[in-house]
C-alpha cells in the first residue's frame, strides 16, 4: 500500500555538510496497518512522513502510494492525490484563525464544486463523529488544544481518504485528549484506513501493527506485530 | 439559467461562488489588511475619479459657451496677438453676406471690490449679448452705469440689486445678479455697457473684438469675405478671424493640455502606488503564505489558490471603485473641490466661490475599477503563485 526505496531527504546548505534528514531509506506498510514512525527528536520522522504523504519532495529515492508510483508526479497530480486519497494531521493543527470550524474542516471540499451547503453538512457530519458538533460555529482559536487536534482530524477525513497520516498528534494535547485520539484512531483501523503516524508516545507503540524506528535520518529498527 | 448548464458547467459554476464566498470571507479575516488596501486603492482612485469629472465638467461648460457665443470674433491682428479693432469695422462687416448681426465687445480685466474681475461691456438692449446666463434677481442692464454681477461675486462681496458702487471715475448700480450654466463666468464677471468699459479703460471708438452673428451655413462664406475685406483696402490691417470651430479647437487643446498634464503626473502616481499596493499587500504576508500551504496541503491546486485571490481582489476592487466615486462626488459637490479644483482652474484659491463644475460619467467609474483591479493583481498574484508552487511543507515551515 505505502512503500518507499532509496529514499532521500538532504538539507544542502553552503560550506556546510549536508544535512541528511531522510538517508536512503526502505519501508514498506500493508493496507489497513496501523505503522508508527519514531526515534528521537532530529531523527528524520516527520521528514519521513511528509515525503510518504507528498507534502514534500524527496531529494532521491522512489515512493510508491496504493501501488502507483508517485515519484515523478507533477505538483498537480501530486496536489489531486492529497485532495482524493491523502489525509495529513498536522503537529501543531495548523487550522486557519478567524474564521469557523465548519469551514475549516470543509476546506479539502470547498474547490470541488461541492456546493456550500452540501461542504458544510458534511463538515458538520465529521465534526459530530468527532464531538465537535456544537463548536462548529466557533474559530479555532476560542477552542482548548484537544479540540482543535479533534478539529485537524475530522478536516483530515473529511474525504474519506485511504491513506491517513498524522505528526505527533499527542504532543500538544493533555492526557485526556490524547487518549481519545488514541481511540479515534483505532476505530478508523478497523474502518480499513492505512495510519502512519510519527510519534514517541508509548501509548500509539502499544496498538501499533508496524513500529519502524529511525536514527539519524536512517531506519534502524522495524517490528511487526 | 444555472439550471440550463452541464453537470459539469453546473460544477465549474458551484465552484467559481463557493470561491468567491471563501474570497469575501477572507476579506473579513484579514480586515486590517483589507483596510489597509482600500486606503491606498482610494488614495489613488479618488483624485483620478474626482479629476476626470472636473475636467468632464468644465469641457461641458466650455462647450455651452461656445455654443450660445457668436459664430466669428473679429480683432485686429498686432504682432500676431488679438488687438482692438475700431468700431468703423461694423459697417463694413454688417454689408457681408450671410452676416446677421455685428456686435461689439469690450472685454478687460479690473479690481472690483478688491478682487481682479472680467469686466465685460456689450451693447445694451439684446439678450444675445449676454450668453448662458440667467437672472437670479433684478434685470439686464438698460442704460450707461448699469452693471450686472455674478452670483458668487455677489454674495462673497454681500451685494445686492440697487446698491451703488463707486468704480473709478463714476458710480454704477447693480440693476440685476445671474448665474450661470457656466458656473466659472458667475465667480469673477461683471457685465456693463460698452460704452461704460470703453470709457472706463480710455478706448472709445475701439472694441476689442467685433461678434459676428452669420445666418446658418454661412460661417464659412463670411470669413473668405473678411479675408477679402482686409487684404483689398489699402494700408488696412490684418484681421484676425476666430470662428465657433476654432474657438472650440482651442478650448479643446486647453482641456487636453490640462488633462494630459495630469495624466502624466497620475501615472507617475500609478508606477508609485504599485509598490505601495505591494507592501500594503505583504501585511501578515508570512501568515498569507502559512495559508496557502495550508490550502496546497489540503488538496487545493495553485490555480485554485490564485483564483481565490483574484475573487479577493475583485471584491476589494468592486469595493473600492464605487465608494472611491462616493468620495469624488462628496468632494466636488459637498466640499466643491476645496483643495483640489485649483489644480485645474486657474486664480481659484483653496476654496473656489462658484460651483466648481464637475459631471460624472459611467466610463471613468470602470476606469477607475479595472485600475484598481490592475493593481491588486500586480501586488499579488505574483507572490502567491511563487508560494504555491513550492512543496507545502516548505511553505509552511
Amino acid at each position: 500500500m505505502i512503500r518507499c526505496r532509496g529514499l532521500s531527504q538532504w538539507y544542502i546548505q553552503k560550506e556546510l555538510e549536508p544535512i541528511r534528514a531522510v538517508d536512503e531509506v526502505d519501508l514498506q506498510i500493508p493496507k489497513g496497518a496501523l505503522a508508527v514512525i519514531t526515534g528521537p527528536s532530529g531523527a528524520g520522522t516527520t521528514t519521513l512522513l511528509c515525503l510518504l504523504a507528498t507534502l514534500m519532495r524527496p531529494t532521491a529515492g522512489q515512493i510508491w502510494l496504493c501501488d502507483e508510483e508517485i515519484t515523478h508526479y507533477s505538483e498537480t497530480a501530486l496536489t489531486r492525490l492529497r485532495r482524493e486519497r491523502i489525509g495529513f494531521i498536522f503537529q501543531d493543527f495548523k487550522l486557519l484563525p478567524f474564521t469557523s470550524l465548519w469551514r475549516n474542516v470543509a476546506y479539502p471540499l470547498l474547490p470541488t464544486g461541492i456546493s456550500e451547503s452540501s461542504a458544510r453538512a458534511r463538515a458538520l457530519s465529521s465534526l459530530g463523529s468527532m464531538g465537535l458538533f456544537d463548536r462548529a460555529e466557533h474559530p479555532p482559536e476560542k477552542l482548548s488544544g484537544g479540540q482543535q487536534q479533534r478539529a485537524a482530524i475530522a478536516r483530515a477525513l473529511i474525504h474519506n481518504p485511504e491513506l491517513l497520516f498524522a505528526d505527533e498528534p499527542t504532543s500538544n494535547v493533555d492526557a485526556e485528549a490524547s487518549e481519545q485520539l488514541l481511540d479515534i484512531l483505532q476505530r478508523l483501523r478497523h474502518e480499513g484506513k492505512t495510519l502512519v503516524v510519527a510519534s514517541h508516545d508509548p501509548a500509539f507503540l502499544n496498538v501499533a501493527d508496524e513500529i519502524h524506528r529511525m536514527s539519524n535520518g536512517r531506519l534502524c529498527a522495524e517490528e511487526t506485530r | 439559467m444555472i439550471s440550463r448548464l452541464s453537470p459539469s458547467g453546473k460544477l465549474m459554476f458551484r465552484k467559481h461562488l463557493v470561491l468567491s464566498r471563501i474570497a469575501l470571507d477572507n476579506l473579513r479575516r484579514f480586515h486590517t489588511r483589507s483596510y489597509v488596501v482600500l486606503l491606498c486603492l482610494w488614495a489613488i482612485l479618488v483624485p483620478f475619479l474626482a479629476a476626470v469629472a472636473m475636467l468632464e465638467g468644465i469641457k461641458s461648460q466650455a462647450e455651452v459657451a461656445v455654443d450660445a457665443g457668436a459664430d466669428i470674433f473679429v480683432s485686429m491682428d498686432q504682432y500676431g496677438q488679438n488687438a482692438v479693432i475700431p468700431l468703423g469695422m461694423i459697417e463694413k462687416i454688417a454689408k457681408v453676406d450671410g452676416v446677421r448681426k455685428v456686435m461689439p465687445r469690450a472685454v478687460a480685466r479690473g479690481y472690483f471690490f478688491n478682487k481682479l474681475c472680467l469686466v465685460v461691456g456689450v451693447p445694451l438692449g439684446g439678450t444675445e449679448a449676454f450668453p448662458a446666463i440667467d437672472l437670479v434677481e433684478g434685470n439686464l442692464p438698460t442704460d450707461r452705469g448699469e452693471i450686472l454681477v455674478g452670483e458668487a461675486l455677489a454674495r462673497e462681496n454681500h451685494l445686492r440689486v440697487g446698491q451703488m458702487l463707486a468704480i473709478p471715475g463714476t458710480f454704477a448700480q447693480i440693476v440685476g445678479i445671474f448665474t450661470s450654466r457656466v458656473s466659472i463666468w458667475s465667480a469673477n464677471l461683471v457685465f456693463m455697457s460698452f460704452e461704460d468699459v470703453s470709457a472706463l479703460f480710455h478706448q472709445e471708438g475701439y472694441a476689442t473684438d467685433l461678434l459676428v452673428y452669420t445666418r446658418p451655413g454661412y460661417e464659412g462664406k463670411v470669413v473668405e469675405a473678411l479675408y477679402h475685406i482686409q487684404y483689398s483696402e489699402p494700408g488696412a490691417r490684418l484681421l484676425r478671424l476666430q470662428g465657433k470651430s476654432l474657438v472650440r479647437e482651442y478650448f479643446q487643446r486647453g482641456y487636453n493640455l490640462k488633462g494630459g498634464i495630469f495624466s502624466a503626473l497620475y501615472l507617475m502616481a500609478f508606477a508609485v502606488s504599485i509598490p505601495a499596493i505591494l507592501v500594503a499587500s505583504g501585511l501578515g504576508l508570512t501568515e498569507r503564505q502559512r495559508e496557502v500551504g495550508i490550502l496546497k496541503a489540503t488538496g487545493w491546486q495553485t490555480h485554485e489558490v490564485m483564483e481565490l485571490v483574484f475573487w479577493e481582489n475583485l471584491w476589494l476592487s468592486l469595493i473600492a471603485a464605487p465608494s472611491a466615486l462616493l468620495i469624488a462626488f462628496g468632494w466636488l459637490k459637498g466640499l466643491n473641490g476645496a483643495l483640489f479644483a485649483q489644480f485645474f482652474i486657474s486664480e481659484l484659491g483653496l476654496f473656489a466661490k462658484f460651483p466648481v463644475p464637475s459631471q460624472f460619467l459611467p466610463l471613468p467609474l470602470v476606469l477607475a475599477f479595472v485600475l484598481a483591479l490592475v493593481i491588486t493583481l500586480v501586488g499579488s498574484l505574483l507572490t502567491t503563485w511563487r508560494t504555491a508552487i513550492v512543496s507545502p511543507m516548505e511553505v509552511m515551515r
